[in-house]
């Protein structure tokens, strides 16, 4: 089959919090179906060994390193809706 | 008009050294140059700002050749209180609190950012036409792509608007567009210049670098950028001068061409031209072998799947509340969520995270992301291994030369095949560079230099030996005075 079900695409759009249209629905079927099936030639390969992350040659310390805010009204302005020092979120728990 | 901008950085430097010019006249002539240009290279011009800063240095001592020198940056790299929008609808209203780390570094050399250059959104693209601020325009053919993601660099520093630009590179972002432009782009050795400030597409493969006019002058720039920074702890530590190889004999060099390199996914004449400098680098001293890198005809999924994985997990944090895009007329949070996410992203990159989300959900991570990891350890492995017996590897930078506007819109695939010659650099961790080799029907084709780590001198002395040999005029401005 040359195209994802409508399932496949909408279950992978919820994995990425994605909203999907009517319309766009079946463009997505048939391009994330072209990507996959490039994905699958990995499936060609067996291999073991080690696994690389990230390819630093230098040595990564676990530090942690903070900076005190000193702008909060500028990292403020960026956000959609606040309330004093605070950024308000929408509601989180439904009690209805 | 003034034409000091088309002068190179020893001449300019000379003229502010003598006080026969003044930053202000470098800033206005770019300025002026920009605003007359009609490539769409630029997202946000920094016109008022770049003047000031202008000001303030014209009475300041000049004292390093960057000085005074108009920069451009790509609009991925945050810049304090200049939007910076990664090309996106999701970030058209942000305002970054901090400069990142190479911005920090380009202020230090007393550089003026004269404004944020357009790009593929969130650098996933490969022909610039994923901005939500519409395609740049190849200066040499306006009907063609300049290559992308760093395409508004890549058509601003080749149609001279400015003479430096920082860029970023994850898949070949620096060095495709540098070849579809006709100009030089370097992705420095992974961890060598911090990405504090780079807006993450994936993290184990980003990397800013230089693009510029020419060989010498992308040296110089990264002597700016490279400091270990307490902010990226893949950073490393480096007090090198790039440039110190540059003007040196090639003769007893040993280069390899991995095999794929010269395979015919490529266009004949990028591969004739290619045969001619290699003939040219045999006749200069040089040796020539050909070997084998474990893997390489995999990296377009090895790519998709690394990339796209850490893109999804990095995008994740795009979701309306602290900053960026924030959708409207919203019941609860998820509502928030799903609705901000699919008006603020464009289409490829909806699609691609749709892609790594699923590649790292469940027992996925270990079919296809585990097994990536394992494939790039070993091609990292084999191409580590030629670094045992040759001192470069080179290659064609891509197998096409720039394309029209609009053409392949359809095929998903067609952005990663574009970069299938860049790609397994970035899985490596390497340094390389892309720069002018010839034409073909008037459009630019670029060669592929690759070092091991930290051995981006010894690419800049190739370069520089072949920049000067061939001699091109890189000028796509026919009568030069555009």
């Amino acid at each position: 089959m040359d195209k994802l079900t409508e399932e496949e695409v909408m279950h992978v759009a919820k994995l990425a919090r994605i909203e999907i249209s009517k319309e766009e629905l079946e463009k997505y079927q048939v391009s994330l179906k072209k990507i996959f099936a490039e994905i699958e030639k990995i499936k060609e390969i067996e291999i073991e060994g080690d696994i690389l992350i990230s390819p630093t040659s230098s040595v990564c310390p676990l530090e942690s390193i903070t900076d005190s805010i000193s702008n909060p009204k500028e990292i403020l302005a960026n956000a959609n809706d606040t309330s004093g020092n605070y950024i308000k979120v929408p509601v989180v728990i439904d009690h209805e | 008009m003034s034409k000091y901008l088309d002068l190179n950085i020893k001449e300019i430097n000379e003229l502010l050294k003598k006080k026969e010019i003044k930053v202000s006249d470098l800033v206005k002539e770019a300025i002026e140059r920009i605003e007359n240009s009609d490539l769409n290279a630029f997202i946000t011009l920094c016109k008022e700002e770049a003047l000031k800063k202008a000001e303030e240095l014209d009475d300041k001592e000049v004292d390093n050749l960057l000085f005074g020198i108009p920069i451009a940056i790509k609009d991925n790299i945050v810049t304090k209180n200049i939007k910076t929008t990664a090309g996106s609808l999701m970030l058209n209203n942000f305002n970054p609190t901090y400069n990142a780390d190479v911005v920090e570094l380009i202020n230090e050399k007393n550089m003026v950012i004269i404004g944020k250059t357009n790009m593929d959104e969130f650098a996933m693209g490969s022909s610039n036409q994923t901005s939500y601020f519409g395609p740049v325009k190849n200066p040499w053919n306006k009907t063609k792509v300049p290559g992308g993601s760093s395409g508004g660099n890549a058509a601003c520093i080749s149609s001279r608007l400015v003479p430096f630009a920082l860029g970023s590179d994850t898949g070949g972002s620096i060095r495709q567009p540098s070849a579809f432009c006709g100009t030089v782009g370097l992705k420095p050795t992974y961890g060598r210049v911090s990405r504090y400030g780079l807006i993450a597409f994936a993290s184990s493969l980003d990397q800013i670098g230089p693009m510029t006019r020419n060989v010498y002058e992308n040296a110089l720039l990264l002597n700016a950028i490279c400091k270990k920074s307490k902010n990226d702890l893949t950073s490393s530590d480096t007090n090198e001068d790039f440039t110190r190889l540059i003007g040196e004999d090639i003769k007893g060099m040993k280069i390899g061409i991995p095999k794929f390199y010269i395979s015919d996914v490529i266009d004949k004449d990028i591969l004739d031209k290619f045969k001619e400098i290699v003939s040219l680098l045999e006749e200069k001293g040089a040796t020539i072998d050909y070997v084998d890198i474990d893997y390489i005809d995999k990296c377009v999924p090895l790519y998709q799947i690394i990339a796209l994985g850490e893109a999804s997990s990095n995008l994740a944090r795009f979701d309306g509340i602290r900053y960026g895009y924030a959708a409207k007329d919203i019941d609860n949070i998820d509502d928030l969520y799903y609705k901000t996410r699919s008006q603020g992203f464009g289409e490829e990159v909806k699609r691609r995270i749709m892609v790594g989300s699923y590649l790292l959900s469940g027992e996925n991570v270990d079919v296809y992301y585990n097994n990536a990891l394992r494939i790039r350890n070993a091609m990292r492995n084999s191409f580590l291994d030629k670094f045992n017996s040759y001192d470069l590897l080179i290659g064609p930078t891509t197998t096409t030369v720039a394309y029209d506007l609009n053409s392949d819109l359809d095929d998903p695939n067609k952005s990663f095949m574009d970069d299938v010659l860049t790609i397994p650099v970035n899985m490596a961790g390497l340094p390389a560079m892309s720069l002018p080799i010839g034409f073909s029907n008037d459009l630019p084709i670029g060669m592929q230099i690759i070092g091991k780590p930290e051995d981006e001198a010894l690419i800049y002395k190739l370069g520089s030996f072949i920049e000067k040999e061939l001699s091109l005029d890189l000028d796509p401005r026919g009568d030069k005075d555009e």
